[in-house]
């Protein structure tokens, strides 16, 4: 097997090398925006294509050097992106090139030819045929891929007596029921937070979390409407309140029942001050405010959102109804549920699982791993070989986004058709093909599948378009339109013009009774539903709020923590309806008391504790009834933020300097951070992870304090406990004018260059650090080991060849992507001009939703950055250092009232 | 007595031998710990992102703050004329240049890539680079080069007359010729002597403000940052005060038990003892009134910053260390007000071992502690030595005393010259008149006298006789001994002055020139031609210059190096480094007259008159 995976590494490294262009795709794929000259291998091509997560789309440009994907880039014309992209898309580009990911096709581990697989899904089919498909079971994740929805519905023509099921662990199943419940079908609800005025959020990250959080933070930031939330750990959105209430599950659920009562919905509904204040401010923006409910909030809370939406009159202004986006929506733990059951009674005889890993991530008293082994096949087909796939008879590697052809939709239903950038890295099929293959089409591939389906598709979109019918021509210019755009025009859902039953109340059941300890589930801010588990960019991205870093915690409140007799660190045993897990405790400011949260997604890779293990159907997101018992052990928790206090300093403020003082000619580079829209998401650490090569070092490192990022977030929680007020400061190089760092370089590795950059010279440090101690910011990094990946052949793919991969010993810091100001000039060089404004994006700029960060000349007069700093009143960190940084913040201006 | 100082008894051999053998251990430990780091890298040890350094620098200061004592004794002392450090002073030398081995390795160790280290180095290059001179490391490494270099110069200087009476004794052939090389060929003339001398006041002179500048330059290493805790004026002399202080507390540390193990007491006396503590005592006020100082600074200088870096060390995770450091530095040399402490040589002993390890702790303090949580609290960390950070402590500390060791062993300890001249010689033994067959071309006519008194008796009737070309040769130097013989007084110090000249121009002009005109840099916006930051190379650079330019002075008056001379033929001439003393009347001079001048030695008391012939 050693062997094995050494020729396979020596003929990637032929490939990387010598002919680059041999990974291409054979089929045609089309560049974004306008291609150069052919013959230019150097110069970089972007193609437009879309990341998935929880089964809807992130529409992307992937940009391509060589023949090989190095970097992921917002599409600015999709709507889900608008140019910014979340930190999850970002890690796409570590599983492509990750060695960890299934590379051969098995049966039971040994390695098979997908001809011997197709030969013998044949005869098993064949069997299953002749009863019309009965024991056949398909489960997959959220479906939103129209070609894959064709598909399976032809399938399920061809087996009509086959189930097809689907399940997500982080489901929005809440939300359809409630939907259900209150139009009678499925409705999809999307918010428009760019008309809001005041927005209450029931315990909705919608700022940072799901697949809609890109363009939702957007629009709010552009917007800035009065924002009051309710939650239970503080989260990236509870963190840009005005108000903000810490609360447990359960009372976030009575607090729903109070506001709906003081909004006139719920006669007999309990007064609480709280949300009377809460409901006046909405009463006040009728029409112009959106109540929202978290995703895993129980379905009477999204019924009371609706309904308090209904009465402010916010449908179809700020809330907008619209067909459902999934192919076909389930409650998917109940479709789960029929798949266990009919595999506990023996009525499975075949599953074919696409993606997801349900021995994992089903809940607990589902027993999934035991009744799986009764199913006569079991057919599993993922990135990573993982538990699931270990009980799977046969196991197909997945085709990763960036070597498949795939169509996805996105959160408002714009389909993006997903070209490959990339031949597969190894042995590896999409769902697309697998299906074909159980419909005796083994060899059909996906571009093929996708064009079919699109081909019919097309002349649906055509008809009702009243366009002409020369078919082929337009068809060709569809395809080529909708890949060149990373979209097709006109996908968007439906809206709906359904109105909810009159009489919501009616179908709520009355408030649970508040339990002394509550537990709360929720996706993991960095790993999500561990689909992302082990991606070391994700994995080693400090989740906001608590800084932790691969792995997760029991997260309580310090009064929670001092009643319990707790500290952090302190290891516990959690009890819930008679499982266990063992966890430490990380005591969260702001977060409820009474309640404790814990991340879904680890355990699985040796770090962090499996959350799912105490995770049953009936308290699938929050559950009252915790036990926790103290077990005497400690352990050592990888954060990269021990303090969050500002301990009284006046970080952003102080003594006024004069500011920079660019010199008068040339370029003066500068960089303008808003620290009021920062949400703290991480996008902007894991794209100047990915731009700039830097990386990750393990948890063991972390621990030690040497994680390398160049930019962090720093989050401060300021005030009393009950009424905290976070502050996201993003902090990379600041580039000083009079720089620390310079003077007491011994070899002068660092120095200023002329345009105002505080430049590293790698090859010229020794390494004695008196930088880094001297850097009032602390945001130079060393390499106190060679973490860089030389040696593994298909990591040194993922490097971005314009950045220097650093060796062991010198230090490194934010560069302000020289190399796209480099780029930039060359550019401008080439047809005699001035570098424009906006045309050098930082990597950390170019993917922040909410639009913080802004760079250009401070030359330029009308550059942005130039006129933020003439319009607002901005201040440097630690300003009466002297250290007159081209990096200024802006100062928050507060809201009246 | 003299004797005393240069053997280890049988019983005391056992102790240095088992001594030996636990140094030897930790140097291989030393070793191994340098092949890790080198083959790992520095993320071995357990400094992180905020505490960038940790053991290696809080070692490098304290090391090289040991080896302060040596120069404050050898150096300072002399030109205040104590006459107590003759007992010590040597042993002090060598602990300095020993110390300033185990503090050069650290600088050169904490580097992440050390094998660059002369990248730190002004020499022309390909790169077509220069060292940046504004910064305190480039100052420090032209400091400990200095230092180094002067201290070596200075300890060997004083080491001739020794290395000359172990070239007399040595039995064997193998030993003798290594001897003989190392000393020279130093001979006791009454030149030699005198230039001796003029050149030990005179690097005195130069060394003094040296050792003033060196931790001086390492405290800029703290000082001239940003980080609360280091910013301070105060730094450099409560630095040096700090290097004096745990450097005496190592001389005691090494003194007392050597004392006692070689039966040095005669040597080392109590007053010797308590005159150390006395400045140990003197110095660790200096340190505490620092330590007041600077807390009175965080307070009235009202920065948020640095108060709280002030209550971060008494209050914050390291505040026992803090506590520790104050218990060690500053109660306990109280005790030092006693004279039942100051002359008990295992009470001080135990002072010293307080003060040594306070010292240690305060460098760790101001290093670490100040390091670990500096302005943005989002980036505070903490800093835990890992088992490397041990080892390489523990390792440098058994390479001092392996080199301590060795050097004790094979080096005299004790200065037989400044010691013997106290001394009185036995009567000699009568030697074989000179019987061997006439060589070559006749030099002169040496006699042999048996006290200084009579030799200077000699000279002077000599003298009165008309001789002019004379020269007088004896075991330590003989007041008057210059002007009896005529002889013009030996001026050193316009070529130190020379030396001392194009030093500090070649330093300032080879850093202005980099800096400024071949290679201007940007850095932190200051000026290219940023002199100030020039000036403490000026000044080491200066003081080099200064000892260097003292060595070809030194040996146009003294002759040496010249292994061999005609008077080491003279029969017994090997007495003269320990109780024989010479006056050679040479045959050039133009009163020589072989009948005469030998009635004239014999008439002056010589025991022996003997015909010196060219080798």
């Amino acid at each position: 097997m050693k062997r094995l995976l050494e020729r396979r590494e020596f003929i990637l490294s032929a490939l990387a090398g010598a002919a680059a262009c041999t990974r291409q795709p054979r089929e045609p794929i089309v560049p974004w925006g306008a291609a150069p000259a052919a013959g230019a291998p150097e110069e970089p091509l972007y193609f437009a294509t879309a990341t998935p997560l929880g089964g809807f789309g992130l529409g992307v440009l992937v940009k391509s050097l060589a023949g090989r994907p190095v970097k992921v880039e917002g599409n600015p014309e999709h709507p889900a992106s608008l140019g910014a992209t979340d930190a999850f898309a970002q890690s796409w580009l570590w599983s492509l090139y990750d060695p960890a990911r299934a590379q051969t096709l098995t049966q039971r581990g040994r390695p098979h030819a997908w001809a011997a697989f197709t030969e013998w899904l044949r005869g098993a089919l064949k069997e299953r045929r002749a009863r019309y498909g009965e024991g056949l079971h398909i489960l997959t994740q959220t479906v939103t891929s129209p070609t894959l929805a064709w598909q399976i519905s032809e399938l399920l023509d061809a087996f009509p007596a086959a189930r097809w099921h689907q399940y997500e662990p982080l489901s929005q199943d809440p939300a359809r029921e409630a939907a259900r419940g209150a139009f009678g079908r499925d409705v999809q609800l999307i918010y428009r937070f760019d008309r809001a005025e005041c927005v209450v959020s029931l315990d909705a990250d919608f700022l940072a979390q799901g697949p809609a959080a890109v363009r939702y933070a957007r629009d709010f930031m552009r917007r800035r409407p009065k924002l009051m939330v309710i939650e239970t750990m503080p989260s990236p959105t509870g963190s840009k309140a005005d108000e903000r209430r810490a609360a447990s599950p359960r009372e976030i659920e009575a607090f729903s029942f109070a506001l709906a009562g003081h909004l006139g919905l719920l006669p007999d509904a309990e007064p609480e001050e709280g949300a009377a204040k809460w409901a006046r401010e909405l009463l006040r923006h009728r029409g112009a405010s959106v109540v929202v409910a978290g995703d895993q909030q129980p379905p009477s809370v999204h019924l009371l959102a609706l309904a308090s939406n209904q009465k402010l009159g916010n449908l179809g202004r700020t809330v907008q109804l619209t067909e459902p986006v999934e192919a076909l929506p389930a409650i998917e733990l109940a479709s789960l549920g029929e798949l266990v059951r009919a595999m506990e009674t023996g009525r499975v005889e075949m599953l074919v699982m696409l993606g997801g890993d349900p021995v994992r991530d089903a809940p607990a008293d589902f027993d999934f791993a035991a009744h799986l082994k009764r199913v006569k096949h079991r057919v599993h087909v993922s990135h990573y070989f993982n538990h699931t796939s270990r009980l799977a008879d046969w196991h197909i590697p997945e085709a990763h986004p960036f070597e498949s052809w795939s169509d996805i939709r996105s959160f408002d239903g714009t389909v993006t058709i997903m070209q490959p950038l990339i031949a597969p890295l190894w042995e590896a099929k999409s769902f697309h093909e697998l299906l074909a293959a159980m419909r005796d089409r083994p060899d059909a591939s996906g571009y093929e599948l996708l064009r079919e389906y699109w081909r019919g598709r097309a002349y649906e979109l055509f008809l009702r378009a009243g366009r002409s019918l020369a078919f082929e021509e337009e068809f060709e210019a569809f395809w080529r339109r909708s890949l060149h755009d990373g979209f097709v025009a006109g996908t968007a859902a439906e809206p709906l013009a359904v109105e909810p039953r009159p009489n919501l109340a009616a179908l709520l059941k009355p408030p649970r009774r508040a339990a002394p300890l509550e537990i709360r589930f929720k996706p993991d801010a960095t790993i999500w539903d561990g689909s992302f588990a082990g991606n070391a960019w994700l994995e080693e991205l400090p989740k906001p709020i608590t800084k932790l870093t691969w792995e997760n915690a029991a997260c309580l409140s310090g009064a929670t923590a001092a009643r319990l007799g707790l500290a952090s660190g302190d290891v516990v045993q959690l009890r819930l309806d008679g499982r266990t897990v063992d966890a430490p405790v990380l005591i969260v400011p702001g977060h409820a008391d009474g309640a404790v949260t814990l991340t879904l997604g680890y355990g699985r890779q040796g770090t962090g504790f499996d959350a799912g293990r105490i995770r049953s159907a009936a308290g699938f997101f929050s559950a009252g009834g915790l036990d926790l018992r103290k077990l005497g052990r400690r352990h050592a928790l990888a954060t990269t933020q021990e303090h969050h206090r500002m301990e009284g300093r006046p970080l952003l403020g102080g003594a006024k300097s004069a500011g920079a003082r660019p010199p008068a000619d040339g370029y003066a580079w500068g960089m303008v951070i808003d620290p009021a829209a920062c949400t703290g998401c991480n996008a902007c650490v894991i794209a100047c992870v990915a731009e700039n090569n830097i990386p990750p070092v393990g948890r063991a490192e972390v621990l030690r304090g040497r994680e390398m990022h160049w930019l962090r977030i720093d989050t401060y929680a300021e005030g009393p406990e009950e009424a905290l007020e976070f502050v996201h400061l993003p902090v990379m190089c600041l580039h000083c004018e009079n720089a620390p760092c310079e003077p007491v370089c011994p070899t002068g590795a660092t120095v200023h260059s002329a345009e105002g950059l505080n430049e590293m010279i790698y090859n010229r440090c020794v390494g004695s650090r008196y930088c880094a101690n001297n850097c009032p910011y602390k945001v130079r990094r060393f390499n106190f080991y060679q973490y860089a990946d030389h040696s593994t052949v298909v990591r040194r793919m993922l490097y971005n060849p314009e950045v220097t991969v650093r060796t062991r010993g010198v230090i490194e810091k934010c560069t302000w992507c020289i190399q796209r100001i480099s780029a930039a000039r060359i550019a401008a060089a080439r047809s005699g001009r001035r570098i424009r404004d906006g045309e050098i994006i930082t990597a950390c700029q170019g993917v922040c939703p909410s639009e913080a960060i802004v760079f250009g000349d401070l030359n330029d007069p009308d550059s942005r950055v130039s006129r933020l700093l003439a319009a607002r009143q901005t201040a440097a960190l630690l300003e009466h250092l002297g250290t007159r940084p081209r990096t200024r913040y802006l100062v928050r201006e507060r809201r009246d009232g | 007595m003299a004797e005393q100082a240069l053997a280890f008894a049988p019983a005391a051999r056992r102790y240095w031998w088992a001594a030996f053998a636990g140094a030897s251990l930790l140097v291989v430990l030393l070793a191994a710990s340098v092949a890790a780091l080198l083959t790992r890298g520095l993320g071995i040890w357990g400094i992180n992102a905020p505490v960038g350094w940790g053991f290696d620098i809080v070692n490098f200061v304290w090391w090289i703050g040991i080896a302060h004592a040596g120069t404050l004794i050898s150096a300072i002392l002399l030109l205040l004329r104590q006459s107590w450090r003759s007992g010590i002073h040597r042993l002090a030398e060598t602990m300095t240049i020993v110390a300033i081995s185990c503090a050069a390795l650290f600088p050169l160790l904490h580097l992440g890539r050390p094998w660059l280290f002369y990248w730190l180095l002004p020499y022309p290059n390909t790169m077509g680079t220069w060292p940046q001179f504004r910064s305190p490391l480039v100052w420090d490494f032209f400091a400990i080069l200095t230092y180094g270099l002067v201290s070596l110069i200075f300890w060997y200087l004083g080491l001739l007359p020794d290395l000359a009476v172990l070239r007399d004794k040595a039995r064997l052939r193998r030993s003798r010729i290594a001897w003989c090389l190392l000393a020279l060929g130093w001979r006791g003339s009454a030149r030699q002597w005198e230039a001796h001398k003029s050149a030990c006041w005179l690097l005195a002179a130069v060394a003094t403000p040296l050792v003033v500048s060196v931790h001086s330059v390492v405290s800029f290493d703290f000082a001239v940052s940003v980080v609360p805790g280091w910013h301070s004026t105060i730094f450099p002399p409560y630095f040096v005060a700090g290097a004096i202080f745990s450097g005496l507390a190592m001389l005691l540390l090494i003194t007392v038990p050597l004392r006692a193990l070689l039966g040095l007491e005669a040597c080392i006396t109590e007053s010797h003892l308590d005159a150390m503590a006395k400045v140990l005592l003197a110095s660790g006020l200096v340190v505490t009134y620092g330590y007041l100082a600077e807390a009175f600074f965080a307070w009235y200088g009202g920065s948020p910053y640095e108060q709280f870096t002030l209550a971060n060390r008494l209050l914050g995770p390291y505040a026992p260390v803090g506590w520790l450091l104050v218990a060690a530095n500053v109660l306990a040399i109280q005790a030092l007000w006693f004279v039942a402490v100051r002359r008990r040589p295992w009470r001080l002993f135990v002072v010293a071992l307080a003060v040594s390890g306070g010292m240690w702790l305060e460098r760790f303090l101001i290093i670490v502690v100040s390091l670990h949580r500096d302005y943005l609290p989002a980036a505070w960390g903490i800093y835990r030595p890992t088992f490397w950070d041990w080892t390489t402590m523990l390792g440098a500390a058994g390479w001092f005393a392996w080199l301590m060791l060795l050097l004790a062993r094979f080096f005299p300890l004790m200065p037989t010259a400044e010691l013997g001249a106290e001394l009185h010689p036995a009567a000699g033994a009568a030697v074989d008149p000179d019987s061997g067959p006439p060589r070559a071309r006749l030099i002169g006519l040496a006699a042999v006298f048996p006290a200084p008194e009579q030799l200077m008796e000699a000279v002077r009737r000599a003298h009165a006789a008309g001789y002019q070309r004379l020269d007088a040769f004896s075991p330590a130097p003989v007041d008057g001994m210059r002007e009896a013989l005529g002889q013009q007084p030996v001026r050193l110090s316009p070529a130190m002055f020379v030396g001392g000249l194009l030093g500090a121009l070649g330093g300032f002009l080879l850093q202005f020139w980099t800096s400024a005109v071949e290679m201007p840099l940007a850095a932190g916006g200051q000026p290219a031609a940023s002199w100030q930051a020039f000036v403490p190379i000026t000044f080491e650079c200066a003081v080099l210059g200064a000892a260097l330019g003292a060595l070809p002075a030194l040996a146009a008056a003294t002759g040496l190096p010249q292994p061999h001379h005609p008077v080491f033929d003279i029969p017994g001439f090997e007495r003269v480094s320990r109780d024989r003393f010479f006056l050679l009347i040479e045959a050039g001079d133009e009163r020589f007259d072989p009948v005469g001048t030998r009635d004239l030695l014999h008439g002056s008391g010589a025991h022996e008159v003997h015909e010196v012939y060219e080798a």
